[in-house]
């Protein structure tokens, strides 16, 4: 095992830790927009160390490049679908959660 | 210790790959049984994304790439589109009971299904433990056949007619569309600074990939049918945020265009008969020539047809506000 090996295992480590607590936000969160929250912001850095993990052992530096434009691509596409559907909610009278 | 960590990650991606098949299962069944369509649309796409996910498992690129182009992103598209015209009418009218015809249908239906399950369990079970298939058949003939992807050779050269056909099925579902001609979704709401914005951003990268995909074709997994699914998706973001078609009338160009890939083939095809070949085969030097040809006129007409099936409406209509 490699040292660029070492770094890209704990980078998945550090990855799936995002991702763990996007889904239970997801899943536990009170409403829409909470939950919204949770995923695209917990998420997407989750998939930005997973996508640094790959770059850095990947075989050329061009396949590294692609893995982070993919990255940013999901970040514009995920902000822009986590707007849309807050705003259709709010639009639509879903009420914003308030702590009881 | 390198076996331990071997067997360690055989372990894994078997737990991973039963998980995934189970969760395709699981996600199946809720689809049939969802409470209203809505639900139904939305599981679909995640059905499609795990699909594609599980063909990239099988080592099927080609097939993954297509199931997530079209099976995830435009099927997708396509029925949460024909969702937002159905609400507007099943507001106003009562449900039906489910009627015992209904009822009829889905064991029929259920029926037919179990039995296809059954046969290919039953062809599994029979079948030998090492299993070929036709894969260094067609690598024998990939150069001579054109093209160093051997699903390109299969889908271009081999068995062209199969794709033939399927270009002109994809034509056909234009003129059914454009035949039914669907009544006006409701006007959904503006589309707002963000959308319009990353679309300007993201639809030229979306028919810059539609492009790449169509060129590695020959040598990689890519081809006209996820090159077209992919441009097309660029067009119906377009669409999305409200980037009108120009106000000329579009007919011509729109119906020129949809019937191209289908030219271009049965062109390709004649050409073996006039020098003694049978129809539909090209060989040599020739061959690859005509592989892109059609991949390119393909392509076109496979994007124009998903675009003009999420329009709905003929073209004469499309330059009249969207």
């Amino acid at each position: 095992v490699t040292l660029v090996d070492g770094i890209a295992i704990v980078l998945v480590v550090v990855s799936l830790g995002f991702f763990a607590a996007g889904t239970v936000g997801l899943l536990r969160f009170p409403d829409i927009y909470n939950r919204l929250h949770a995923v695209t912001k917990a998420d997407n850095v989750g998939l930005g160390v997973l996508t640094w993990a790959l770059a850095i052992t990947a075989p050329d530096p061009l396949v590294a490049l692609k893995h982070l434009v993919i990255w940013a691509l999901v970040l514009v596409a995920s902000t822009t679908a986590c707007h849309l559907i807050a705003r259709t909610a709010l639009r639509a009278g879903v009420e914003p959660w308030r702590r009881p | 210790v390198a076996a331990t960590v071997t067997s360690g990650v055989a372990a894994l991606e078997l737990a991973f790959d039963v998980a995934l098949a189970l969760a395709l299962v699981g996600a199946a069944v809720v689809i049939i049984w969802a409470a209203n369509t809505f639900t139904a649309t939305a599981l679909f796409i995640v059905f499609g994304v795990m699909m594609a996910v599980a063909w990239g498992r099988l080592g099927a690129v080609d097939i993954a790439l297509a199931e997530a182009a079209i099976g995830a992103g435009i099927t997708g598209a396509l029925l949460l589109h024909a969702q937002g015209a159905e609400a507007a009418k099943v507001a106003t009218r009562p449900r039906r009971a489910v009627s015992l015809r209904r009822w009829r249908v889905d064991a029929v239906v259920a029926l037919g299904a179990a039995l296809v399950a059954l046969a290919l369990v039953a062809a599994l079970w029979t079948a030998p433990d090492e299993l070929t298939g036709l894969g260094p058949q067609v690598e024998a003939r990939s150069v001579e056949a054109g093209a160093e992807n051997p699903v390109t050779v299969v889908l271009l050269n081999l068995r062209a007619y199969d794709t033939l056909l399927e270009v002109v099925v994809l034509v056909a579902a234009v003129v059914a569309a454009w035949a039914l001609a669907l009544r006006r979704p409701p006007a959904p709401p503006a589309p707002g600074l963000l959308l319009v914005s990353m679309t300007r951003l993201v639809a030229p990268i979306t028919v810059l990939i539609g492009g790449y995909l169509l060129w590695r074709g020959t040598f990689a997994p890519g081809g006209a049918f996820q090159a077209g699914a992919v441009i097309a998706g660029a067009a119906i973001l377009g669409l999305l945020a409200e980037f009108s078609p120009p106000r000329r009338d579009l007919s011509r160009v729109v119906r020129a265009a949809l019937v191209v890939g289908v030219l271009v083939f049965v062109i390709a095809g004649a050409v073996g008969p006039l020098v003694g070949d049978p129809a539909l085969t090209y060989r040599g030097e020739a061959a690859s020539r005509w592989i892109l040809a059609v991949e390119i006129g393909a392509t076109i007409s496979i994007a124009l047809a998903l675009i003009a099936v999420f329009i709905g409406r003929a073209p004469s209509a499309w330059g009249r506000g969207g």
